[in-house]
């Protein structure tokens, strides 16, 4: 072999190795990222559908006051049941916000219920003395406080797992996410599954994956729901927030057949989505930026929501320009 | 006495392989492998001044899914068929073509290693450009914070770049040892046929190598299956047939 030959090739060979060096590099990093979220501990084995928004980031996004332009409207309901019965109050108090579901059985009831794991600054007297007052009884479980609210169909718990760490949910979830972080049930973790999935959605400013297999008996979506779906094993979403949103979904499919028909299915959409909003500029920008990719059993579609999509779905228009307005901290 | 098989493969494979990368039609192959690069660099400039967006079939487009879409529609759908058709086809072809088969067949070398030294000549010199070329697009399009995500389907990306070359060449390879001059007719096959096949109804998709550009078991095992079958097709053909050369 010629000495320009043995060059070429070592020379192609070392940009393949740098590329894959550099990707794998990427691909490390972030799993060791994922791996440090310490909320993820809590979260039971037997959950089938994870959810995480960094509520600091969504907040103080230009994206967010351009929805909060759009929507005027007030908190959602949510926040406001979390502050009536625990004193926090989502917008100020919070910084990021984990929800892990065991998902609801064929007869549509739910096995233990969800759990909201949320991290933030809390007043933990002001928040046990709120609980008190509204019949709460403070106990211990696993060596951590925890304050229990009795109500109608279950008791509802909240627990202080770590300094700025509160585990809320009905009080059956609580005890096994604080089971499950002493080590006495098996976490998420163990689901390596389900952690690559989380790996792969993770780096999203708020990220959810789903296991829609039924083969438990149980679904993280009500029966009516899943009927309507293609057989799909697993469901991930996740959206980066800056000053637009760039959002993926990735379905994986039990088999090529299925992730061909959900692709076509959604691909019939798309196609009726581009008809009706076809005269709309708003709309239409948001639609071109669809983008639907299928590669064996995974489907996946991505989207961008543009600050000038956002602009044309502002009532008022574009903001006016002017002197910047101080940033929220 | 014939020399054994590997022995007489692996210097077939060194001397066709030094011919291949430094050949005029080496030249078509770093086009088709430097033009995603370009494309990719011109893009990504484009976006990251934020002077424009970059739209395909009417989508607006990021630079990630950029990186999904040049392997699609450049790579799987054109450079990896096309250097397939024009690499396999002259494998054999040419040599009969300039009369120069006959220097190799009188050698003391079973004549099925000179079909498979030739190919895996083919499949270093192929995949040593267009590889490292889908590698770059991806270094260059994907964000270092957006790369993890999508490792992982750039390396499968990577191997069926790499099984699809591997198998539209193993294809051509054979007729390349069975016509005279394969070429129309693999262009025919590859930007014919397969465009075809692909929008037809039915299951006449599966009979062509681009349904099978996927990173799932079956399609790897399709073009495994392809490859080796087609490859043994023409170490047989090659090893039985008496070629006429013109005077």
């Amino acid at each position: 072999m010629k000495k320009r030959t043995r060059v070429f090739l070592f020379a192609a060979a070392g940009v393949l190795i740098a590329s894959l060096a550099t990707g794998l590099v990427a691909w490390a990093t972030r799993v060791s990222a994922a791996a440090a979220t310490d909320e993820l501990a809590y979260v039971p084995a037997t959950a089938l559908m994870v959810a995480y928004a960094d509520v600091r980031g969504l907040m103080n996004s230009p994206f967010h006051d351009r929805i909060r332009q759009l929507q005027r409207t007030g908190p959602a309901a949510g926040s406001d049941d979390l502050e009536a019965r625990t004193g926090i109050r989502f917008d100020t108090d919070v910084d990021s916000v984990l929800v892990a579901s065991t998902g609801v059985d064929a007869l549509q009831e739910r096995v233990e219920g969800s759990l909201l794991i949320a991290r933030g600054r809390f007043d933990a007297a002001r928040i046990e003395s709120l609980m008190r007052s509204r019949g709460g009884q403070v106990d211990q479980y696993r060596g951590k406080r925890t304050v229990t609210l009795p109500t109608a169909t279950s008791d509802t718990a909240l627990a202080f797992a770590e300094p700025g760490l509160l585990l809320f949910g009905p009080q059956m979830t609580v005890r096994g996410a604080l089971d499950a972080s002493a080590g006495a049930a098996a976490a998420i973790g163990s689901n390596r599954e389900f952690m690559a999935l989380v790996n792969d959605v993770s780096d999203g400013t708020a990220w959810s994956v789903a296991k829609l297999d039924s083969a438990s008996g149980r679904s993280p979506f009500p029966p009516a729901v899943m009927n309507q779906l293609p057989p799909i094993n697993w469901f991930a979403a996740s959206g980066r927030v800056d000053t637009g949103l760039h959002g993926r979904l990735r379905a994986q499919a039990r088999d090529v057949q299925s992730a061909e028909s959900l692709r076509d299915v959604v691909q019939g959409f798309l196609a009726l989505a581009r008809l009706q909003g076809a005269r709309d500029p708003a709309y239409r920008s948001m639609l071109d930026s669809v983008a639907l990719t299928a590669d064996g059993t995974s489907v996946s579609l991505s989207f961008d929501v543009t600050p000038a999509a956002l602009d044309l779905l502002t009532p008022a228009g574009p903001p006016p320009r002017g002197p910047a307005t101080p940033q929220r901290q | 006495m014939t020399t054994p098989l590997l022995t007489s493969t692996r210097r077939v494979f060194e001397l066709a392989l030094g011919q291949m990368l430094w050949a005029r039609r080496t030249a078509l192959l770093a086009l088709a492998a430097a033009a995603p690069v370009l494309l990719a660099l011109v893009t990504r400039l484009t976006l990251s001044s934020g002077s424009a967006v970059v739209q395909i079939n009417g989508r607006q487009i990021g630079s990630e899914a950029v990186f999904s879409t040049a392997i699609a529609a450049l790579y799987l759908r054109f450079i990896v068929p096309a250097i397939g058709v024009f690499y396999g086809t002259s494998l054999i072809a040419d040599e009969l073509e300039d009369r120069t088969i006959t220097y190799l067949f009188v050698r003391p070398i079973p004549r099925g290693a000179i079909v498979l030294g030739k190919y895996l000549a083919y499949v270093v010199c192929v995949t040593s450009v267009v590889v490292p070329s889908a590698a770059l697009v991806f270094l260059i399009m994907v964000p270092f914070q957006a790369m993890a995500p999508q490792f992982g389907a750039f390396v499968r990306n990577l191997g069926v770049l790499a099984l699809g070359l591997a198998a539209y060449g193993a294809v051509f390879l054979w007729a390349s040892v069975l016509f005279r001059r394969p070429l129309v007719g693999g262009l025919l096959f590859v930007f014919g046929w397969e465009q075809l096949a692909a929008v037809l109804p039915g299951y006449l998709g599966r009979l062509t190598i681009a349904h099978y550009l996927q990173a799932d078991t079956t399609s790897v095992a399709a073009l495994l299956t392809t490859t080796i079958a087609a490859l043994w097709l023409a170490m047989r053909t090659i090893e039985r047939r008496e070629y006429v050369l013109d005077r």
